[in-house]
């Protein structure tokens, strides 16, 4: 039984990834650059990366109980580290033009940075979490948030300016605009698609990590670690496994950031930037990975569409440009948060997913039938 | 004679100016019963947390089949009497050398009985005059074999009933953070399951599988500790207050019960009980604290029997 279950859950999330994959393209499309629904393909885009990144924190706060603040830093190092491996040779002069073309002279293909954005930040985590992760709650929280600012501040310094280029931006690399194919003269843009997929193949990753026996064993630790580590459960390796893949998630999530906005800056990756995905995280539900994603999308839609109109001085048709001038949106998102954390404290899903929902309505009928 | 499974010799816990637990020796031998009781605050529950390493004791030494598992010198304590010009003094007076036989004994002689029982000290443990520490973790302890449960119900609240008993069966799972996360390593999964199925059946837990670990009730949880402990394979179980709160009916099962997994698991247990019926029914042997210090130890019928322990109960009668 447990067998031919596995199996249908295999066909059904591969039929449903192609679903979704085949949807992206055709809304692609679809969808001119001129409409006004351009923005919807944005918010694909960007929700995609912040899904991957929001999941990726899940994995951490949500999952092991570790409350770490760090995601920016991490996002920093992936997004460097994509950055600076993809741009073109010919293209170095030009960038790093303070620096006399860097001191990096080959370009790797974009996949294999994509991965080593991901080693890389992993990497970090695993030296940062040696003293950090024998913190507790606030502690943790306040240690991570202080090293992702170290990270964020030597990636400026000027004496790295060969590697990092300073303060300066970086550009010109491989980016999810120049992803299309050619089929017999018509091109098809994958730039939509790009994002989706990948962020779809990392959230399957760390799903079936958590839904495996080390994700319990994270569960076991963010529920009791007395009682974990008397059941034979290793804190600190536990721990430095899950901030390790995470960071992994979120190296790559900034690597897509980088793809999805075409320049990089340090300046970037400021640790409000944290605090956006603590938010979704926290909307959609502490230990819920579809609330996490769902979270995201919302989120990206809001402030990149719904709510621009706030900061425009035009809002749901009504002009006053005295009330809705810039940062209100801030404002509105601000009271969105209070209300969450006032009457949802657990989120738009608590710690439940998707599938949960239609489980709970078929068993509610079957019993109904009984 | 039976094996050794713990053997606790002069383990002193100290917090600040408080000593919980004073100089606490016991031996608990194979397939034994033993309890540990004592009035409220004697320091059971802080001897159980030296054991099993959520506290690192002050002082002494404990090992689990004669292999020494923690051990602590601190420094003016055992480091002096070890290491220091007073070595001899502690085989003298700590090992079981009687000190009215060693003042009628003649130098040459008392001389060669130090030496002798330096040299089984020795033998104990290697690092026995050294200022070598052992402080493992909690969860390594329980990877050599000694389980536990908590006073005050620790389950896994976020997880069901079967999610609560087979994440105890990841210690020992031979897989490896990929092959589990990649799904290579199905049979282990699989494997890990069936024990499960088998121990929750056992315990009679499996109807309840899929519910909230804290959602069931009180003597259930209870029995999910122990099914839980019992998961990580121990040779050793303790059991801190395993009748906490239960009604006599539940207490004449759970004695029951006890006998039943350990004649089943070949285990050794030790467990801290206040129900007295309990404790005199299946102890094979009992030791009593009071203020951190062992007060007696013996059978049942000799602590029933014991003044100390009476009055260490009831407390001693003001003689104006």
């Amino acid at each position: 039984m447990e067998n031919t279950n596995t199996k249908r859950t295999v066909l059904v999330t591969t039929v449903c990834l192609l679903v979704l994959f085949a949807l992206v393209i055709a809304l692609e499309q679809m969808i001119a650059p001129t409409s006004k629904w351009a923005m919807l393909l944005t918010v694909i885009k960007k929700g995609s990366v912040y899904a991957l990144v929001a999941v990726s924190m899940n994995l951490l706060n949500g999952f092991t109980g570790l409350f770490s603040l760090g995601q920016a830093g991490f996002m920093l190092l992936g997004a460097y580290t994509y950055a600076i491996f993809t741009i073109p040779v010919e293209n170095r002069t030009a960038v790093y033009q303070y620096f006399d073309g860097g001191i990096i002279q080959f370009c790797l293909p974009w996949i294999i940075a994509l991965l080593l954005a991901g080693v890389v930040a992993a990497f970090f985590a695993y030296l940062i979490g040696l003293p950090v992760l024998r913190l507790k709650s606030d502690y943790l929280a306040i240690a991570t948030l202080g090293f992702a600012e170290i990270i964020r501040a030597i990636c400026q310094w000027d004496k790295l300016g060969p590697i990092t280029n300073g303060s300066n931006v970086l550009k010109s690399y491989t980016r999810f605009n120049s992803f299309k194919i050619d089929l017999g003269g018509t091109t098809i843009s994958l730039a939509t698609l790009a994002p989706v997929a990948i962020a779809a193949v990392c959230i399957l990753v760390i799903v079936l990590l958590i839904n495996s026996s080390y994700g319990r064993a994270f569960k076991a630790i963010r529920d009791d670690e007395i009682a974990a580590e008397a059941m034979g459960i290793n804190l600190f390796k536990h721990k430095q496994l899950a901030f390790c893949t995470s960071s992994f998630f979120a190296g790559i999530g900034g690597a897509m950031l980088a793809m999805f906005a075409g320049t990089v800056q340090a300046t970037q990756f400021k640790s409000a930037m944290t605090y956006e995905f603590l938010l979704i995280v926290v909307i959609g539900g502490m230990g819920s990975i579809t609330g996490s994603t769902l979270a995201s999308f919302l989120f990206i839609a809001a402030s990149e569409w719904w709510l621009r109109g706030l900061d425009m001085g035009k809002f749901l048709g009504i002009e006053a440009p005295d009330i809705f001038r810039n940062g209100f949106r801030l404002v509105v998102f601000s009271v969105i948060i209070m209300i969450f954390v006032l009457f949802f404290r657990k989120g738009i899903m608590g710690t439940k997913e998707l599938p949960d929902l239609f489980k709970r309505r078929k068993k509610a009928e079957k019993e109904a039938a009984e | 004679m039976s094996t050794n499974v713990l053997h606790v010799e002069n383990v002193t816990m100290q917090f600040g100016g408080v000593i919980a637990v004073n100089n606490l020796s016991m031996d608990i031998n194979e397939g034994e019963i033993v309890a540990l009781i004592g009035p409220n605050g004697a320091g059971k529950t802080t001897a159980f947390n030296c054991i099993t390493g959520v506290y690192q004791p002050t002082n002494g030494l404990i090992s689990f089949y004669s292999a020494p598992m923690v051990r602590n010198h601190p420094q003016g304590k055992m480091k002096k009497t070890y290491g220091g010009k007073n070595a001899d003094m502690y085989t003298s007076e700590f090992a079981a050398v009687d000190p009215e036989q060693l003042l009628s004994l003649t130098e040459d002689a008392k001389a060669e009985l130090l030496a002798q029982e330096k040299e089984a000290a020795l033998a104990r443990d290697p690092h026995a005059f050294s200022s070598h520490t052992l402080a493992p973790t909690p969860d390594h302890i329980t990877k050599l074999g000694v389980a536990r449960t908590f006073q005050n119900i620790r389950l896994f609240p976020g997880m069901t009933v079967f999610d609560n008993v087979l994440v105890a069966k990841h210690m020992r799972a031979k897989h490896n953070f990929l092959t589990a996360t990649f799904r290579l390593s199905r049979k282990e999964e699989q494997r890990m399951r069936d024990e499960t199925e088998v121990l929750l059946k056992e315990q009679g837990l499996w109807d309840v599988r899929s519910d909230l670990a804290t959602s069931l009730p009180y003597g259930q949880q209870r029995r999910l500790e122990i099914a839980r402990a019992l998961a990580t394979d121990p040779k050793l179980l303790l059991l801190d207050e395993p009748a906490a709160g239960m009604n006599p009916q539940e207490t004449l099962e759970l004695a029951s019960f006890i006998h039943d997994i350990r004649d089943k698991y070949q285990l050794t247990i030790f467990l801290i009980e206040h129900h007295m019926d309990l404790v005199m029914n299946i102890s094979d042997r009992i030791y009593v604290l009071d203020f951190g210090s062992l007060i007696a130890e013996g059978t049942p019928e000799e602590i029933q029997g014991n003044q100390r322990v009476i009055d260490a109960y009831l407390g001693v009668a003001d003689d104006e």
